[in-house]
């Protein structure tokens, strides 16, 4: 062999950089095409791929990678109509978030992913499940008003006890979100016509997300329901609102946030759906099979536990005089 | 510098859509890429045009670099050098004033400390040795500068055709040598 074949030198010359544009508009064409051909390309670019170390840094002038933040929203919203929100995740990088919540997360919401969409539905646009990457703990209080409250009658505000973690098991009852229906919400202030629209009015029954939010600062839940309109503006998260304010550019990581938001409450919709699935199975067993409930989970126990104070137990019943005509 | 593992969790980061991940590997990668581009378009401005929209790529691929294949920061360079190849060939504003073509350097590579030399480039170093002065050098200008076989005949005071022949026997002469 004393040529290369004249693929195999397209491919090399595409990688060295020396064929001219038309030749380079045919390799690019081939590359896709060719899967043969992209594989000579990939391994002239494994050979070659060190020799950029060899090249002296320069420092790029400092007004580039501003530019680059202000078009990277938009960059990746282009491929994010296609895809749901977020392409494929690699592996997640060693340490980089909390694995535990994660996988277990993971776990909740293979379980009730069925669940999630129908405990969801109220949400204007549901965006498909999408991988649950972090779930901050302030935001329990957010998902407890709204999903579980509309999805059952069942009494949510017990529950917590047995399913979630402590920190979520404040007695965030749920009856308080319920006065907010969700669909009653203006869209919120929005940022971006589609996006937003949609993660606005998630989070915007903030009532509660705003107060577990800024834990202490203004607890203004009172207010809360009788004027739904005007509590959501002034209760939106401080950081979204200095981004209305200046718009295109520092947009871009509200918007993400606001992502994540959307992520983290979708996660907690997923686990009060389930929260809500336990406690309708544990009111039919009640109802259907008491005999069969643990001792710990029998009514009068857990009313024990949550502190509620029992009636005074009603004297067994004596049985009715023999002469008694409403014998049963 | 990071070293190619940090840079390859910032990228897995940025797959996922960490921005924050990305401004670090941008600050970390930057000035590589950077040197890469303006080698080859030898114009601040638009080298900078060229970068921007290699950043841009990378944020946008960046779920689908494979680690089997390239070190991350080699994956990136191929995106911004092809970037700036094709930037290269398309018809530019000629330069101002204020964005003069910098003065052609040295074309041979820079310095590498010793202990960045990875085993891959060493070899490939050695493989590059062995050829012929004159398409050694012809081969680092071709991969440094990214110029085509117009340009190169140009500089080397070539004819076209031997160029092309050159390039191709030199490129044997690499493959046979880095699969001995």
């Amino acid at each position: 062999m004393s040529e290369l074949d004249h693929m195999d030198g397209l491919a090399a010359e595409y990688v060295l950089g020396t064929l001219d544009s038309e030749e380079r508009e045919q390799a690019r064409i081939l590359l896709e095409a060719d899967a043969a051909f992209a594989t000579k390309v990939e391994s002239w670019e494994r050979r070659f791929g060190d020799l950029y170390l060899m090249v002296e840094p320069v420092e790029p002038d400092s007004a580039i990678w501003p530019r680059i933040k202000a078009k990277m929203l938009y960059a990746r919203e282009r491929t994010g109509t296609v895809e749901p929100s977020i392409p494929p995740p690699p592996p997640p990088p060693p340490g980089a978030e909390p694995p535990n919540l994660d996988a277990i997360e993971a776990v909740i919401s293979d379980a009730a992913t069925t669940l999630s969409s129908e405990a969801t539905s109220t949400a204007p646009e549901q965006a498909p499940p999408a991988p649950i990457s972090e779930v901050a703990p302030t935001s329990a209080a957010e998902a407890t008003s709204a999903p579980a409250s509309e999805a059952t009658p069942a009494p949510v505000s017990e529950v917590p006890v047995s399913e979630v973690p402590a920190s979520e098991a404040t007695p965030a009852p749920a009856s308080e979100g319920t006065s907010v229906p969700m669909t009653e919400l203006p869209p919120a202030p929005t940022l971006d016509a589609t996006r937003m629209s949609a993660v606005e009015a998630v989070p915007s029954p903030p009532i509660v997300a705003a107060s577990a939010e800024s834990a202490g600062q203004a607890p203004s839940e009172p207010r809360a329901p009788s004027e739904p309109q005007a509590a959501s503006e002034p209760q939106a998260p401080s950081e979204l609102q200095a981004r209305t304010e200046p718009p295109a550019q520092p947009a871009a990581p509200a918007i993400l946030s606001m992502h994540r938001r959307l992520r983290r409450w979708r996660a907690f919709a997923v686990l009060m759906a389930l929260v809500v699935v336990a406690v309708a199975a544990l009111l039919a067993a009640w109802r259907f099979a008491p005999d069969r409930v643990p001792a710990m989970l029998q009514p009068l126990e857990l009313m024990r536990q949550a502190g509620v104070p029992l009636p005074a137990i009603p004297a067994p019943r004596r049985p009715a005089p023999p002469e008694s005509r409403f014998d049963e | 510098m990071s070293t190619p593992v940090e840079i390859t969790w910032l990228l897995a980061a940025v797959a996922k859509g960490d921005a924050l991940a990305f401004e670090r590997l941008y600050g970390a990668t930057c000035p590589k890429l950077y040197g890469v581009v303006l080698r080859i378009l030898r114009r601040h401005d638009l080298a900078a045009g060229v970068l921007e929209q290699a950043y841009l790529q990378v944020w946008r691929e960046a779920g689908d670099y494979d680690p089997a294949r390239l070190t991350p920061l080699a994956w990136m360079v191929a995106i911004a050098r092809h970037l700036a190849i094709d930037a290269a060939r398309a018809p530019q504003p000629p330069a101002t004033e204020s964005d003069p073509e910098i003065a052609e350097e040295d074309e041979g590579p820079g310095n590498v400390p010793r202990h960045e030399l990875t085993d891959d480039l060493k070899q490939l170093l050695t493989c590059i040795g062995r050829l012929e002065p004159d398409r050694q050098r012809m081969l680092l200008l071709a991969y440094y500068g990214a110029f085509n076989r117009d340009q190169l005949s140009a500089r080397l005071a070539m004819p076209i055709d031997l160029v092309r022949a050159s390039l191709r026997r030199s490129l044997l002469e690499i493959d046979g040598c880095l699969k001995s």
